[in-house]
């Protein structure tokens, strides 16, 4: 070898020693996964925030992507709808059904399983859900390649709806229930260790196939990111659905030892996502101001099944008397939480 | 007799792109990227080949797009540079015919490339057990290859206008962000003024919509995506040949009026 090449791999050597540190997976947090407040804590290098950006960025666009793969392909600009892909939405709606639990005392024997919320009338997207498809939508949504009447592009625009996945508006909206969305969500946690709705979401997805390995995937989530009360909601929701498993034809018995042990691991997952949540959540008056930024809806949604969560599986499992006052304490920092207040209201 | 000129041109430029290493290294790269994207068994499941068909796609049309790129953008500068033009032209050969001759070679590197990397995909898929579509991958290959004759004979074109060094990047920005293009003229037509509006239809009827030539995302959805039709594979046909002979017969006018 040359001197000049010695000279080379020197300067190289030397340039990996010094960027490595800017790119420990720990050291920067950005994109979509965190908070502008978040971020400001973290950030505090140039070079870090150069490639910690270009890693956040990358983990956003894998998870715009997870949105063209549940549309066969069919590019829609961002819009409202997009939030029934997260986890949030899918936390509400098994909260739902526990929510008719309060209603009624039988409920948790029922067995209402994710299959049968999804027939909900209010559900028209059918996105994140099994085997829905060529669900009508309540509003018109705009694709990326815009259609005749308002494509300038005449035969260049007409070529191009008929190259690209495409479809005319007010068609019905056809929704994948595959779950081919999991390797985009291993490589946005790759990319981003940080980026906890990648997780969420992706535990999600990966459970249909395989309950193990989206445990795993959430545990290492939560080794990432220790302080995520989502995750923790997640894991939580994981015993839950584990429980209904258990039962027979989905039913939930707390009488059944099986059943009571991995209820008894989901009670503990809601309260310290409980916990954890009520560290971070602003007050009341911050989360109801609507151009605030700290707080997102789907966090409040989270928060709100969590706590929920804790105290109906802390009445049925635990002890109806801490649930009581577990639904006190959490209604003192979410006055609004009306599902706390009505199970405040019925008493053990 | 010109025909078999032609031929010996293009046997020259594959000879060269044997000879040079750079190209080796961009096809073995993509075929290990293909091989090794293949094995990848996310959580230990069998059954997901989306991603696989999703990224092996645009590395083979990345890859062969590259090597395209470069091929093309270096045949008259390297001509020129070592000086083994003047003896071609010195004997009865039409430049038009040069130049034919050249794009030819390199279109040829450009099918075989991309006929390497198609077969280790189809292999892949199978491994899989992925369904190929193999009308709808005809159709995407049969594009992609008019696409790569469209992209070398604009290199051709920049490398009679530039340097080596900026064709190959105007001709690589060129690839790369034809795509943007299409989205961001959409989205950008409602709002701009008469001038803005007047700039953003030169370029989409000028420049070859290079994202009219990718059936990738239909392949990798295909349990929903028919093939295209057959009209409309012979409309896209026709836009590539046009704008192929119009980038090649700019380069052949350039350069007979270039003094040797």
């Amino acid at each position: 070898m040359k001197k000049g090449e010695y000279i080379k791999v020197l300067g190289l050597w030397l340039l990996v020693a010094l960027i490595s540190p800017q790119v420990k997976p720990r050291r920067y947090e950005g994109g979509l996964s965190k908070n502008i407040q978040a971020k400001e804590e973290m950030n505090h290098s140039a070079l870090g925030i150069v490639l910690g950006e270009f890693r956040t960025s990358l983990s956003d666009m894998f998870y715009m992507q997870t949105e063209n793969f549940l549309h066969y392909g069919v590019a829609f600009v961002p819009h409202e709808h997009e939030k029934h892909s997260e986890a949030s939405e899918m936390v509400s709606e098994w909260t739902e059904v526990d929510d008719e639990a309060g209603e009624d005392e039988h409920a948790m024997h029922e067995g209402h399983d994710h299959e049968h919320i999804v027939d909900h009338d209010e559900d028209v997207h059918g996105e994140g859900h099994e085997g829905h498809e060529g669900h009508g939508h309540e509003h018109e949504e705009l694709t990326v390649i815009p259609s005749a009447e308002h494509d300038f592009r005449a035969w260049v625009g007409e070529m191009h709806r008929a190259i690209k996945p495409w479809q005319a508006p007010g068609e019905a909206h056809r929704v994948a229930s595959d779950a081919e969305v999991v390797p985009l969500f291993r490589m946005m946690t790759l990319a981003d260790p940080h980026y906890v709705k990648g997780y969420q979401v992706g535990a999600y997805w990966i459970q249909q196939l395989d309950a193990e390995a989206a445990s795993k995937f959430l545990a290492e989530g939560l080794q990432n990111n220790p302080d995520s009360f989502e995750l923790y909601l997640m894991r939580g929701m994981l015993h839950l659905k584990q429980a209904r498993s258990l039962g027979e034809k989905g039913q939930i018995n707390e009488d059944n030892v099986e059943q009571r042990a991995v209820l008894l691991k989901a009670k503990a997952d809601f309260q310290k996502s409980a916990a954890l949540m009520l560290q971070v959540r602003p007050a009341q008056e911050i989360v109801d101001d609507e151009d605030q930024i700290l707080w997102s809806e789907v966090q409040e949604t989270d928060a709100m099944a969590a706590t929920h969560l804790s105290v109906l599986l802390e009445q049925r499992v635990g002890d109806p008397e801490q649930a009581k006052r577990l639904a006190k304490e959490y209604s003192a920092a979410m006055p609004d939480h009306k599902k706390l207040t009505k199970l405040l209201q019925e008493g053990p | 007799m010109k025909f078999r000129q032609m031929l010996l041109i293009a046997r020259g430029v594959w000879l060269e792109a044997i000879r040079r290493k750079e190209i080796y290294m961009i096809v073995v790269i993509s075929c290990l990227l293909l091989v090794g994207l293949g094995q990848v068994r996310f959580f230990g499941l069998e059954s997901l080949s989306k991603f696989y068909r999703e990224t092996a796609l645009h590395v083979m049309s990345l890859a062969t797009a590259f090597t395209v790129i470069v091929l093309a953008s270096r045949q008259l500068p390297r001509e020129f540079e070592t000086r083994s033009i003047y003896p071609l032209l010195a004997r009865p050969l039409h430049r038009g015919t040069f130049i034919l001759g050249k794009l030819l070679g390199v279109w040829a590197a450009a099918v075989f490339c991309f006929g390497l990397f198609l077969i280790i995909y189809m292999m892949g898929c199978l491994s899989m057990g992925a369904p190929l579509y193999p009308m709808l991958l005809l159709q995407h290959s049969v594009l992609q290859v008019e696409l790569f004759l469209v992209l070398a004979s604009f290199c051709f074109l920049l490398s009679i206008l530039v340097n080596l060094d900026a064709a190959i990047t105007l001709g690589s920005l060129f690839y790369l962000l034809s795509t943007a293009w299409a989205t961001l003229s959409s989205q950008m037509y409602e709002p701009a003024g008469a001038l803005l509006r007047g700039v953003i239809l030169v370029f989409t009827w000028l420049l070859p919509q290079f994202m009219l030539f990718d059936l990738s995302e239909k392949n990798v959805h295909g349990e929903v995506w028919g093939p295209v039709s057959w009209w409309v594979l012979g409309q896209l046909t026709v836009y590539a040949l046009i704008f192929s002979a119009g980038y090649i017969l700019i380069t052949v006018a350039l350069f007979q009026r270039r003094k040797l």
